[in-house]
């Protein structure tokens, strides 16, 4: 039954997405929207009327509108799967009671200040005034009473509890920040262009008939976050995406699954590649399927290996950037790998990482991870986390911890959500590169210095971040796809399947020995506790002289028993 | 060869004494790249699939369900979102065993190509059917496990054995005028502007095609649109003491054209909006009542949909399954269990009563099984009960009752409910039976309700024995009332009938749609409570459109 209802919420999350085409009303030219008014206007409003009859008053209320304009095109097997788009606004509000020091944010039992969501509600797509405003007042008084309710119960169990060990505040105070940056627009999309395209491209893999399971999709939206708090912070701004997608899943004789997942982002639909490396790298997927089916299972395995640019990347975003968010820090049940490291070497001394949303390219690609303002109205700003392999900082949202009192504009979240630190732009930087090739020589090198017959290269790792909108989430999980081994006698190199890291992954990044002069960019999308927000990893290749892998359990399902209908013989009936 | 013969010519019949479809080409002809897609998987799969050692499916149905839905919703003047969408969904059943002892098999819906695209299509079942015979290999072999130390004292056939069905209908298209229903909707909704008290308000306008295609190994093959259009208006108040009264306005009907003028509907959000503005100010209960009830009109309908209908539609859940028959009233065949005048059937196959389309009816049930009319008690007397493919003890075949939603998986469900009297009284000689019972009782009023279900009665009135007078009155709370104490509770009932269209929900996850027809009931002695509980504080922000400087 569980399974059902995870089918059908995939069937349902179409209409989540991507409610349909709106009448539109002309938006407006002038530089203060609609919406902007009617927030402002109801949240002087409320303030005003809290104040007088609160007890106690709210010290904050924050109203946050994401408009989301929404385009999805799928298509398997040559033919559509869906096809839908539109446009729906959604209100986040957070009103918070007791002070900055203590709200009714803080987290009973360890760490605070970001606990709870709530859920974003639907209003008025259309801009009167008298529409979208008859949608705050209700959800603010909520919020307030369950936050009056809320930090009651905080203070007693505070009385009743042990001294919490970081005794940050709940909210930062940060410079109010006021922009008004234009409505991003997606132009006019050729659906029927895509829709043709996708169903050509789809087709490919029809050729294939051990590819089970096959989809290329397309996707763009246009953004507009309104959000405006009662400390002054007044911002207007957005953005586009698009992606384009292409997913297949074979499995291999002994019945372990296989799949590849391969995104194209960009800022707008025609920054996406062309039609000709698109076929190129569904060609490429096939045969990387093929192979894999018929590649070796790896064996347990520690030793030297390569990470190439993107791998290193998702790597980095998974093991190494999920630990350096700000809020983990205080969380009472979380590892908190690095809170008492700052200030000590953690990584080589020639690596240092850096966090910046406020880059919109490197190496010729669009970043994922860029914004201007986080969902919290902080400006984004440039965090070097390690500086020449010392821990320097971790990304901050208005959440503070120990040493690191304020925001550095790294408060993300999907509407709906809480914001949390989260990664945006995580940049690898290296102070001493080698080149491609002369990595590949240092691989064997190592290889040959502890006895190893071969090395590990790793091409492409998928994160939690590249999960498909058919298979399940793997959040947080780091499975690499696409692993060869390098002999040190000079043998071609051989693809592996069904490797699984293990051991603690973190000793990898300690065991880095050289990085190639070759940038690569993984785009993606990273879901974790405040939702699913884009972002983007960027490192050089780097060795390792010591990686850990085992073999990957596998499925005990068969192939199927029947061929596929397309390559049975007709029916004689 | 013979069965399947007659029952095409069955269903040609039923096709053609349906006015509003023409009916298809032959089947053998039909061009429906769906059908074939599934027909040609499920001839492949049938004769074909088997894992070396172990046992083919006896039996494969595949069902697809096409769903176009078209959704605004707006509130206060502005809309929130207009959304068009289409899915398809198949589900695919693999039975192995046999008839009298099978895996029992639970399917789920898989998202496929909206287009009608052959290999797309095939290609899905393929996968899908591969998977789910798999899963009835093992299902079988642990139920055989599960079995091996029970002992099974009723030898009940998992699953009943029918006659094909080919019932091949024209599809159908939703095509709407959608700037209109976007306008209409932010209009009406713009009509609780004239209403200071209400808080909150909603309204919405689905137009949903849904085509149902069915194939399945004993030759039954169906295609069937179904439309439901509706229209629904929802608003709340809160009242001085904190307590939130809300009522709807819905709006059910099976194509466009049947729906109410706009100048109607506007008068019906009207009066519902008038309706909840003055619950607000209403009085509460203030002391629990023991005395006759008397429900009426949808308040009487919904009485009867949730106490009585489950009880016909009992369903024995599978082998090693949690939970048991639920239905009270299933033992007790042949036996009294309302009173003498009251009759009950249950009639999918009538499509409107009066002028008003019923959301319950349906030529094939979800199973492929032609719908019928089943009388289900007479005189009183419990005659029958509803069956899908799943049969009960000494009842063995369907009787078209198999309903699914839009998940699939059929269990049994009513499709229209008809409750009758051969001994009706007028609306006021049973209200007058109501002030005399108070009388007799030395109680000051009596209680009639008018509108909302068992546990939200929404429109309870209390009618002072007096002057008969009718005070509008909020925040009551049923006592207990089951099912089989409506033999002994039901005093007399109306000559009125109130057709309740039941909509299952318009999207995704919903149930059936049904519809009961049902009089008014005035029912014997009944506990209603008043508000209890902490209530929470009045709102302390006001609504900014009322309270404009």
């Amino acid at each position: 039954m569980k399974f059902t209802r995870y089918v059908l919420s995939a069937i349902l999350t179409i209409s989540l997405l991507a409610p349909a085409t709106i009448s539109q009303k002309a938006m407006p030219s002038a530089s203060k929207s609609a919406v902007m008014t009617a927030l402002q206007e109801e949240l002087q409003r409320a303030q005003k009327i809290l104040k007088q009859k609160g007890d106690p008053p709210p010290y904050l209320i924050a109203y946050q509108v994401t408009d989301l304009q929404q385009v999805a095109i799928t298509a398997q097997y040559g033919a559509l799967q869906n096809n839908d788009s539109g446009r729906v606004r959604l209100l986040d509000v957070d009103v918070r009671v007791g002070d900055y020091q203590l709200d009714n944010t803080h987290r009973t039992g360890g760490g605070g200040g970001y606990y709870g969501g709530g859920g974003a509600m639907p209003i008025s797509s259309e801009d009167d005034l008298d529409a979208i405003k008859s949608s705050l007042w209700m959800v603010t008084d909520q919020k307030y009473k369950a936050a009056q309710e809320r930090l009651i119960q905080i203070k007693a169990n505070q009385a009743v509890k042990v001294e919490e060990e970081d005794k940050s505040a709940d909210l930062s105070r940060e410079t109010p920040q006021v922009a008004m940056t234009p409505t991003p627009s997606l132009g006019k999309i050729d659906q029927a262009a895509w829709e043709k395209n996708l169903k050509t491209w789809s087709a490919i893999f029809n050729k294939y008939p051990e590819i089970l399971s096959s989809n290329v999709s397309f996707n763009a939206d246009a953004t507009t976050k309104y959000l405006v708090n009662s400390e002054g912070t007044a911002i207007q701004h957005g953005g586009t995406r698009a992606r384009l997608a292409i997913y297949a899943r074979t499995k291999a004789e002994d019945g372990m699954e296989l799949y590849r997942y391969e995104a194209f982002d960009a800022f707008t639909p025609d920054k996406l590649p062309g039609a000709a490396v698109i076929v190129a790298a569904i060609e490429k997927m096939a045969k990387d399927l093929l192979d894999l089916r018929k590649a070796p299972v790896i064996e347990p395995y520690t030793g030297p290996a390569i990470l190439s640019g993107r791998a290193s990347g998702v790597f980095f975003h998974e093991i190494f950037g999920h630990r350096i968010e700000g809020h983990r820090q205080k969380e009472e049940d979380s590892g908190q790998t690095f809170t008492k490291q700052v200030n000590k070497p953690i990584l080589p001394e020639f690596i240092s990482v850096y966090d910046d949303p406020t880059l919109k390219q490197l190496v010729n690609t669009d970043l994922n991870g860029y914004y201007q303002f986080d969902d919290e109205g902080v400006k984004a700003q440039r965090v070097p986390v390690v500086e020449n392999g010392i821990l320097k900082n971790f990304l901050m949202s208005r959440s503070p911890i120990k040493g690191f009192p304020s925001s550095n504009g790294h408060g993300r979240k999907q509407p709906g959500m809480r914001a949390v630190g989260r990664q945006g732009n995580l940049v690898v930087q290296v102070s001493k590169t080698v080149p491609e090739a002369k990595l590949r020589e240092l691989l064997i090198a190592e290889c040959k210095k502890q006895d190893k017959p071969f090395g590990l290269i790793f091409q492409d790792i998928s994160g939690g971040f590249t999960t498909t909108g058919r298979s399940a989430p793997q959040a947080f999980q780091v499975t690499p796809v696409m692993v060869y081994r390098v002999y040190a006698d000079g043998r071609p190199d051989e693809l592996v399947r069904g490797v699984d890291l293990i051991g603690t992954p973190l000793t990898s990044f300690s065991k880095i020995v050289a990085a190639s002069d070759t940038t690569e960019v993984f785009n993606g999308v990273c879901g974790a506790e405040s939702g699913w927000v884009p972002v983007s990893a960027v490192s050089p290749s780097i060795l390792t002289t010591q990686i850990e892998v085992q073999k990957k359990p596998k499925s005990n399902e068969r192939l199927p028993i029947l061929p596929p209908p397309s390559q049975d013989q007709p029916n004689n009936r | 060869m013979k069965q399947l013969f007659e029952r095409f010519t069955l269903a040609l019949t039923i096709a053609l004494l349906s006015a509003n479809f023409a009916f298809a080409q032959p089947a053998a002809n039909d061009s429906d790249v769906v059908l074939k897609a599934m027909q040609d998987e499920l001839q492949r799969s049938i004769s074909k699939l088997v894992i070396q050692g172990q046992e083919k499916p006896y039996f494969i149905e595949y069902e697809a369900m096409d769903i176009k839905t078209f959704t605004a919703t707006a509130a206060f003047g502005g809309l929130l979102y207009s959304q068009r969408n289409h899915g398809r969904a198949m589900m695919v059943d693999v039975r192995v065993g046999g008839y009298e002892f099978d895996n029992e098999p639970m399917g789920y819906p898989i998202s496929v190509a909206i287009e009608n695209d052959y290999n797309a299509l095939r290609h899905e079942l393929w996968l899908a059917t591969d998977a789910a015979y798999r899963g009835a290999v093992e299902q079988i072999a642990r139920k055989r496990a599960f079995l091996k130390n029970r002992v099974d004292e009723e030898k009940i056939p998992d699953f009943s054995k029918e006659d094909a069905t080919v019932l091949l209908l024209p599809s159908q298209t939703l095509s709407f005028d959608q700037k209109h229903w976007e306008t209409t909707v932010r209009e009406l909704s713009a009509l609780f502007r004239q209403f200071p008290t209400i808080k909150d308000s909603r309204v919405t306008f689905q137009a949903q095609l849904v085509h149902r295609y069915l194939v399945n190994s004993e030759g039954t093959r169906i295609r069937r649109p179904m439309m439901m259009i509706s229209l629904d208006a929802s608003a709340a108040a809160q009242t001085a003491d904190g307590m939130w009264v809300n009522l709807s306005a819905p709006f059910h009907v099976t194509s466009i054209d049947q729906l109410p003028s706009v100048a109607e509907i506007t008068k019906s959000i009207q009066r519902m909006a008038e309706q909840v503005t003055k619950l607000q100010v209403a009085p509460v209960l203030n002391e629990t009542y023991l005395g006759p009830v008397l429900f009426t009109g949808p308040a009487s309908a919904e009485m009867f949909a949730q106490l009585l209908a489950p009880e016909f539609c009992s369903y024995r859940p599978p082998v090693g399954m949690q939970g048991e028959d639920r239905s009270e009233l299933a033992n007790r065949l042949n036996r009294r269990v309302l009173p003498f005048h009251i009759s009950v059937y249950d009639d999918p196959t009538q499509e409107k009563f009066g002028d008003k389309a019923l959301l319950g009816s349906y030529k094939v049930d979800d199973q492929g099984v032609s719908a019928r009319k089943i009388s289900l008690v007479e005189q009183g007397v419990l005659k029958n009960l509803l069956l899908s493919r799943r049969p009960r003890k000494n009842m063995l075949r369907s009787n078209g009752h198999g309903r699914s939603g839009l998940n699939g998986g059929a269990t049994t469900e009513i499709g229209n409910l008809f409750i009758q009297s051969s001994d009706g009284k007028s609306y006021d000689q049973l209200k007058q039976e109501l002030i005399k019972m108070c009388k007799a009782l030395e109680m000051p009023y009596g209680i009639i309700i008018k509108g909302g279900g068992l546990s939200d009665p929404a429109l309870t009135y209390k009618v002072y024995v007096d002057d008969g007078r009718e005070e509008l009155i909020r925040g009551v709370s049923i006592g207990e009332l089951t099912v089989k104490q409506l033999k002994a509770q039901i005093i007399a009932v109306g000559n009125d009938s109130y057709a309740l269209n039941r909509a299952g929900g318009g999207g995704y996850g919903g149930g059936v749609s049904t519809s009961v027809i049902a009089p008014s009931a005035l029912l014997e002695e009944l506990e209603l409570k008043k508000p209890t509980g902490a209530k929470q504080k009045p709102m302390l922000l006001t609504h900014p459109y009322f309270d404009k400087p």
